[in-house]
């Protein structure tokens, strides 16, 4: 199994190939796959003034014309928070700068947009998918983290399909397609959240992915939308979906729900789910 | 079956893939002949884009002590491309599970490989990176991958970003 690592997104993405090319071969299109991360968070990231969605949120009132990338994105966001009811809201990027989210990890410096904090919601935000315009109706900073991860792997993943066998992580958040160097479907341990190194369940997949959200290692960066507070009662969900976009904003949307909300949600979309509870009790999905 | 939402998805990737094929690869990336293509998602905006060349990622990070060469591209201080001056330069990162120490090798202004010269973090190394030793006993253990809310890369990270800011300099 060839492995590659990279550090992006605020984290650290690894790449494994089960192939017998030689790495020389394998390199320059993993190397390819890889810069689809940059390009997401050159599209979606809060924390660079020049990066699209902040040039976005410097125009207010008016349809601005925006990248396929960006207004797929936002639209995908719109979808959760109005299917949740707002539960998961990704207009809250102000009000999660002022909590402390607002560190460039690339420079570890502190990056905030100067946007005054405002009562915001996800109402705000129109898109025109056919104009691929996205209008603002008030100030506010787009928070697209809990997609945006998702899409790279996605879109990583679509650039090597040449290969067979393959899996790319970044941050706890997977996709993996073939089999793993056994042979076998992967086996992907989901971490229990009381504790490095214990798992609080084991699924073999393969074509899925599986992206967590939790509270318990980045601390209270997921609020509920309709309280504008850090999400309680769950301290993870882990979400089997068919794309790592959809696994990661799921994951996320259910743990603003909470578990007997999220885990409908979860049940409605057809969706796999491992939610535990900040009592440790595992509930599953189906 | 995923339904609803869930089931689109597949159609979001597809057309952000596209679109952003479409605009940076206009002749085919066969297996057989290829090399890298920047990927862009933004066309529209001159600002992001001059912003993205300048930025260190891609980083494929060297996966053992072995492979990094950081004698290789120490004496050269050209190239500075990507906003680094080339050379080896040393970080540390810090976090509640301990300590990691890293040298980033910056070639042709950009990084080049990053090595885990020591480290105290309480989880295994195979989590910061997948170090050849650790590969072996990965195949044999009960999972191939952990999912979770980890933040284990922060040490790591910090460490990483503490070197480039020397190289920066």
């Amino acid at each position: 199994m060839l492995e590659f690592a990279t550090v992006a997104m605020d984290t650290l993405v690894h790449v494994n190939i089960v192939s017998e090319r030689p790495r020389h071969q394998v390199e320059p299109h993993v190397d390819c796959a890889l810069r689809w991360f940059g390009a997401v968070e050159q599209v979606c990231s809060r924390f660079d003034p020049s990066s699209e969605v902040m040039q976005l949120c410097r125009r207010v009132g008016e349809p601005v014309h925006v990248s396929t990338a960006l207004v797929q994105l936002v639209d995908f966001a719109l979808a959760l928070a109005r299917l949740s009811e707002g539960a998961f809201d990704p207009t809250l990027g102000v009000e999660l700068e002022q909590r402390g989210y607002a560190t460039d990890y690339r420079t570890l410096r502190p990056s905030t947009s100067g946007i005054a904090l405002r009562d915001v919601s996800f109402r705000d935000v129109a898109v025109d998918r056919r104009t691929e315009t996205i209008t603002l109706r008030q100030p506010l900073v787009l928070d697209l983290n809990s997609v945006a991860k998702g899409l790279a792997i996605d879109l990583a993943v679509r650039e090597l399909r040449a290969f067979d066998n393959l899996s790319i992580e970044a941050g706890g958040d997977l996709f993996a397609r073939g089999r793993n160097a056994n042979g076998k479907r992967w086996r992907v341990g989901i971490q229990d959240p009381r504790g490095d190194g214990v798992l609080a369940r084991t699924l073999a997949i393969s074509e899925a992915a599986v992206c967590t959200s939790g509270a318990y290692e980045r601390g209270a960066h997921v609020l509920d939308g309709r309280t504008h507070q850090p999400v309680a009662g769950l301290a993870s969900v882990t979400v089997v979906a068919p794309t790592a976009l959809a696994a990661d904003g799921f994951s996320t949307t259910a743990l603003a729900l909470g578990v007997r909300r999220g885990r409908e949600l979860l049940h409605h979309q057809g969706l796999q789910g491992v939610l535990v509870t900040t009592e440790g009790e595992v509930v599953e999905c189906p | 079956m995923p339904r609803g939402l869930a089931a689109l998805s597949a159609s979001v990737v597809a057309a952000i893939y596209t679109a952003g094929y479409l605009r940076t690869q206009p002749v085919d990336l066969s297996l057989a002949s290829s090399e890298p293509t920047a990927v862009s998602l933004v066309t529209s905006l001159p600002t992001a884009t001059a912003v993205a060349a300048q930025q260190p990622t891609p980083v494929v990070i060297a996966r053992s002590v072995a492979t990094a060469t950081p004698s290789a591209a120490a004496t050269s201080s050209a190239a500075v491309a990507a906003g680094f001056k080339d050379g080896t330069y040393s970080g540390q990162g810090t976090s509640r599970r301990g300590n990691v120490w890293v040298d980033v090798t910056i070639q042709n202004g950009r990084i080049g490989s990053v090595t885990i010269t020591r480290s105290t973090l309480q989880y295994p190394v195979r989590d910061i990176a997948g170090l050849p030793a650790q590969t072996v006993s990965r195949q044999s253990s009960q999972v191939d991958i952990v999912s979770g809310a980890t933040y284990s890369s922060q040490a790591f990270r910090a460490a990483v970003s503490q070197a480039l800011s020397k190289a920066t300099a």
